[in-house]
């Protein structure tokens, strides 16, 4: 065929396409891989350390290198300043540079498009890549360290664990933090784009959980990305001396200090909140001794670890045509109704009896003992039409989740915000389109919360940082709940909502998978639930407090004018006395001559008017709110909440008042009823001699107010 | 004697000549209206007119509410004013000691509780009573204002002095805050002891001028207003040290404008026409108002208003002739009925030929005030004012009394307000 031009046809490995679409991964510019890369080592040790049931303990460094200290690090020849200035100036700065030597602050843009533009080309070549040169922009490298105290690798799986970009199997479904399940392999190739320095692993084996582990590992590799392989420069085994646990990582990436600082910092911070039971300590080191150098740990606050997630089967709400075939490869059931109880989650045999039916149905091939290798892929087809249409699977088990748990919330929150107020919720677990997911919410209040309304997301116990407003949790928090119906002034108070859902799949939306879509129902309900649950809780509490310094205003403001009124009245008074003494005149009244009288000798002063003043205003106000109290109480009802009260008869005349009777509330209904003390207990020799009065049938209960 | 430095020279100007304005000469001709109108004003069988004050409520009701069931705000001395203080503190002292409470019980001012009295021609409170409680939020503050006010008017009372309302604002500016708030309270204070504002001693600062042919005695000071000098007397805010008015005067000639009153004073218009004259150079304040009461209830000659053709000269004259509505109970001593509208009035604009120049277009503002006034009782009650102001409205024309000037700057006394008073055309 002449003119016709072949596409020469190539294997890509998963390597390579992640490599060239590393924004799926959350790679998309050297700053966000920077944190990126720290996130996935970070839960690789949480991971690692859970699985073996060890409290984690994760330490990640970071130092910032220049570019000529990294090139001085790495060998690289050549100098490191540019001689031909003009070689390397982009447009805007040899303008700039005629207008005199002023520095560009959005060369960072630049130098990120250029970064991303060079290295797909470069990446395919193997080449080490440098970055592009403005003499100012950010072309930072970081050493990042981080650390963890788990169940470290076994040393001949060091290599492939890294080095090999696997598609996993599906055996079935569990809630796990990763996003992808490429942990670390993503970091390896971020680095090797951005420096081409090889990885370095310190990892030391646990054989049994809670053991030191004999050997450790030591292995420098990096990724050959066409072929999918680990490429191993170093790869020794030692005893393990020096009681090494763990592993710990050490790669050389590009980033952006200056624009992801911050998130790192942050994802730390709401990852100690969410983790409590883990110990994390982080510490950046500036390239400029004279930029600002980072450094703080969050403790361990609790021995109390969630379980760890269970796998469950697929729940035939959430299969497809892939997955039932792997499902079914991997089978080992004998008989199809097997298959379907056992390869599957919630389908009871009942149910799968009507199945087997419904696909029987102008199919003579199904029945219930063939084998589950028989179906064949057009029956497969049927199968999966008709398991993700039925409604009468129970629901998947929620017990294959493993949520954060009240108690970590709370102390996470706790350390983090000391809140004055701190309520949480979490909902059963529920689920959608066949996948199980619980939430759990939690509402702070006041104390070192922020200004305004916060939302902290997390979704399978790790923190969500971007892209918060198209997520569900933020759009149910702002739009979705009534803050004033509970009390609460969105903009003078200070609230953090925290939102956590655990699944066995997140139903995450956007390239970078970092925020969860508003477009599943059940999820957006159950959100709101849990968070009314809080606001419920919070509302009361505010209320109480509302009413209590209502009732202080209240008197304030009546009180401010004691002292005015009071004096007013007494200097009548005495100019009274005064004027009438001096003229002679009798008191008209009583009262008058008595008043009279006391001002005259002093006993009657302004102070002491204004003394009796306050009691009077304090009776009254106390007066008014027991009527207040009164008044409610009557509109809620009488609650049905008998209890017997035990009054002891005086003695002598008085009543022991030590053994009086705490009835609670200032309002009640009293029904008497006298019951002879003989039928509970002895009487004393005293109450023997008593003469028994005639019983006098108790009156009819009739409600009183005592106040 | 050497030496003594020569006395310097003293300037020796003669004092100005007194203008001896006698009588002028068509004196009889022209008043001979106005002794007639004073002669039928004397006679019982004179009428006023419907009352003002009745329809200010609304009417006169059918039967007469029994005494006991109504306030009659009285003149008080200043002894009985000062008991009343004592006794209200009394009072307080007592509830408070007793614990039973700290209230005061102030009559209410609204218009349901302002009853039109016949025997009395005025109004009088009902027996509403609005509590004023200390113990309570919203009420507190205005409970220690209203004692503190009392304290305030008991201590002047028993010096015996006057100070003006300003005065009683500085004297406590933290817990008052603002001049209304011890304004109001003024009021309050005077309807619970039953007496007058002015009996409190509170007094307005003066505003209003008089000059012409009256005398009296100012606090034993002997006043002549016809040798005040051009500009005439400043009418004293304490009505209560005025006593032994005389007068010779045949009406008083009330005028709305300081210009207006200057010219008339400088022609020493009252020594050609035996008269009073009185402005408030605008809106006036109730110490010109009551002393225009005083002199009329006293001399019982006819008062003659001199106001603008405007809405606006009505109003001012609605507040000589009734006042407020909310302090029409304590109208006796400051509105004075039955004034004689002389000028200048709707219908004049064509009689005296006023040139299209002087004739002014009457804004929207002008036009609501119009019908506002239109609606009111002292209007109402006088058909031929009715008549006058709805000739305004529809001419939609308005004038004011300079507008006379351009005939001539004395044409007013000269020749308009003799032609006014010989013809006997006031309304």
């Amino acid at each position: 065929m002449p003119g016709h031009k072949v596409e020469k046809q190539r294997q890509k490995s998963p390597a390579e396409f992640f490599a060239e679409n590393a924004a799926i991964a959350g790679f998309d510019n050297p700053g966000k891989s920077l944190y990126t890369t720290i996130r996935e080592l970070v839960e690789n040790g949480l991971d690692a350390a859970e699985s073996v049931r060890t409290l984690p303990s994760i330490s990640v460094t970071v130092r910032e290198m220049s570019m000529s200290e990294f090139n001085k690090m790495r060998g690289v020849a050549g100098s490191n300043s540019r001689q031909d200035k003009d070689l390397f100036a982009s447009k805007k700065e040899k303008q700039a540079r005629k207008k005199k030597g002023f520095e560009l602050e959005d060369s960072d843009e630049e130098e990120e498009e250029e970064a991303a533009a060079s290295s797909s080309g470069q990446a395919a070549a193997g080449k080490k890549r440098k970055a592009p040169s403005t003499a100012d922009a950010a072309d930072m490298y970081y050493a990042v360290t981080v650390k963890d105290n788990g169940c470290g690798m076994a040393h001949s799986a060091v290599p492939n664990l890294l080095g090999i970009v696997l598609s996993g199997s599906k055996y079935g479904v569990r809630q796990t933090r990763g996003k992808f399940g490429l942990g670390a392999k993503m970091a390896l190739i971020w680095s090797k784009k951005s420096t081409g320095v090889p990885v370095r692993v310190k990892s030391a084996h646990m054989l049994a959980p809670g053991t030191t582990p004999p050997f450790v590992s030591t292995c420098v590799l990096d990724i050959d990305i066409y072929k999918n392989q680990p490429r191993t420069e170093l790869h020794e085994k030692e005893a393990n001396d020096e009681g090494f646990v763990g592993t710990e990582f050490e790669l050389v990436v590009g980033g952006n200090w200056k624009k992801y600082g911050q998130h790192i910092k942050r994802y730390l911070q709401q990852l100690a909140i969410i983790t409590p039971y883990a110990a994390f300590s982080f510490s950046f080191v500036p390239a400029v001794s004279s930029a600002k150098a980072v450094s703080f740990s969050y403790p361990r606050r609790s021995d109390n670890m969630p379980e760890e997630s269970r796998e469950i089967a697929h729940h035939p709400s959430s299969v497809n045509n892939l997955l039932v075939q792997q499902i079914i490869d991997v089978s080992k059931q004998k008989t199809l109704l097997n298959f379907l109880l056992n390869d599957f989650s919630g389908i009871r045999r009942a149910v799968a009896n009507r199945v087997i039916t419904e696909l029987s149905n102008g199919d003579e091939d199904w029945s219930a003992d063939m084998s589950p290798k028989e179906i064949d892929p057009k029956q497969i087809t049927r199968l999966c039409q008709i398991l993700t249409s039925v409604k009468e699977f129970a629901p998947p088990d929620g017990k294959c989740l493993s949520p954060a748990g009240e108690y970590n919330m709370r102390l996470g929150i706790e350390q983090m915000y000391s809140p004055d107020l701190l309520f949480t919720q979490s909902e059963n677990a529920s689920s959608y389109e066949g996948h199980p997911f619980a939430i759990e919410a939690a509402v702070a209040f006041g104390g070192k919360c922020r200004e305004k309304l916060n939302v902290t997301r997390f979704a399978n116990r790790i923190p969500l940082l971007f892209e918060g407003g198209g997520d569900v949790s933020s759009k149910v928090v702002n739009k979705g709940i009534d803050w004033k119906a509970y009390s609460v002034d969105k903009e003078a108070h200070r609230v953090e909502v925290f939102v956590s859902v655990v699944s066995t799949k997140i139903p995450y939306k956007g390239t970078g998978k970092e925020y969860i879509g508003d477009d599943i129902e059940p999820i957006k309900a159950s959100i709101k639930k849990a968070i009314q649950g809080c606001c419920r809780q919070l509302k009361e509490v505010l209320g109480k407090k509302k009413h209590l310094s209502d009732i202080k205003t209240r008197r304030n403001k009546i009180v401010k004018y004691v002292p005015d009124a009071s004096k007013a009245v007494f200097e009548m008074l005495k100019a009274m006395t005064d004027r009438k003494a001096a003229n002679n005149v009798e008191p008209s009244s009583a009262f008058e001559r008595t008043i009279t009288d006391d001002i005259k000798a002093k006993k009657f002063t302004a102070k002491s008017f204004a003394a009796k003043l306050s009691e009077l205003v304090d009776t009254e106000l106390s007066k008014a709110e027991d009527q207040d109290i009164f008044d409610k109480e009557k509109k809620q009802g009488i609650s049905a909440n008998e209890q017997d009260i035990f009054i002891r008869a005086m003695q002598d005349g008085k009543f022991d008042w030590s053994k009086g009777v705490d009835l609670g509330k200032t309002v009640f209904v009293p029904a008497a009823k006298c019951v002879e003390a003989s039928k509970f207990r002895e009487l004393t020799e005293e109450e023997k001699k008593l003469r028994v009065v005639e019983e006098v049938p108790p009156p009819k209960s009739d409600p009183m107010e005592v106040s | 004697m050497s030496g003594t430095a020569p006395s310097p020279k003293r300037q020796k100007t003669a004092p100005p000549k007194k203008k001896q304005v006698p009588l002028a000469k068509d004196a009889d001709i022209v008043l001979k209206k106005v002794r007639e109108l004073k002669a039928a004003m004397a006679k019982p069988s004179y009428k006023k007119g419907p009352s003002v004050a009745a329809a200010l409520v609304g009417g006169a009701p059918d039967a007469p509410l029994p005494k006991d069931q109504v306030m009659e705000v009285k003149n008080m001395s200043n002894p009985d004013v000062q008991e009343k203080m004592e006794k209200f503190a009394l009072d307080i002292a007592k509830q408070v000691i007793e614990g039973r409470g700290f209230t005061f019980a102030v009559p209410s001012r609204a218009a349901s509780n302002q009853h039109y009295d016949k025997s009395l021609d005025r109004i009088v409170l009902g027996n509403n009573q609005s509590s004023r409680n200390f113990v309570n939020v919203s009420q507190a503050r205005k409970t220690a204002i209203t004692t503190r006010v009392m304290q305030l008017i008991h201590t002047i009372l028993g010096k015996g002095i006057h100070i003006t309302k300003r005065d009683l604002f500085y004297t406590d500016v933290k817990l008052f805050v603002d001049q209304s708030e011890s304004d109001g309270v003024l009021d309050d204070v005077a309807t619970m002891a039953g007496c007058t504002r002015s009996n409190l001693n509170v007094v307005a600062s003066d505003k209003g001028l008089v000059v012409g042919r009256v005398q009296f005695l100012e606090d034993g000071d002997s006043i002549d207003c016809t040798r005040m000098g051009v500009g005439g007397k400043a009418i004293p805010p304490y009505i209560d040290k005025i006593t032994d008015i005389t007068s010779d005067a045949e009406f008083i000639l009330l005028v709305e404008k300081d210009a207006v009153y200057m010219r008339l004073a400088e022609d020493r218009f009252y020594h050609r026409y035996p008269c009073i004259i009185i402005t408030a150079k605008g809106q006036p304040d109730v110490a010109t108002r009551m002393f225009l009461t005083r002199l009329k209830a006293e001399l019982g000659i006819p008062v003659m208003g001199l106001f603008d053709s405007d809405p606006y000269g009505l109003k001012i004259m609605s507040v000589y002739m009734q006042g407020s509505k909310n302090m029409s109970y304590d109208s006796a001593n400051l509105t004075t009925s039955d004034i004689k509208w002389l000028g200048i009035r709707p219908s004049d604009l064509d009689r005296y030929d006023l040139p299209e120049q002087c004739r002014l277009d009457m804004t929207k503002e002008d036009i609501k005030t119009g019908e506002l006034m239109l609606q009111e009782p002292f209007v109402k009650n006088n058909p031929l004012w009715v008549e006058e102001l709805t000739t305004m409205m529809e001419t939609k024309q308005k004038a004011e009394i300079q507008a006379l000037s351009s005939f001539g700057f004395q044409y007013i006394s000269t020749d308009y307000l003799p032609r006014k008073l010989r013809e006997g055309d006031w309304v």
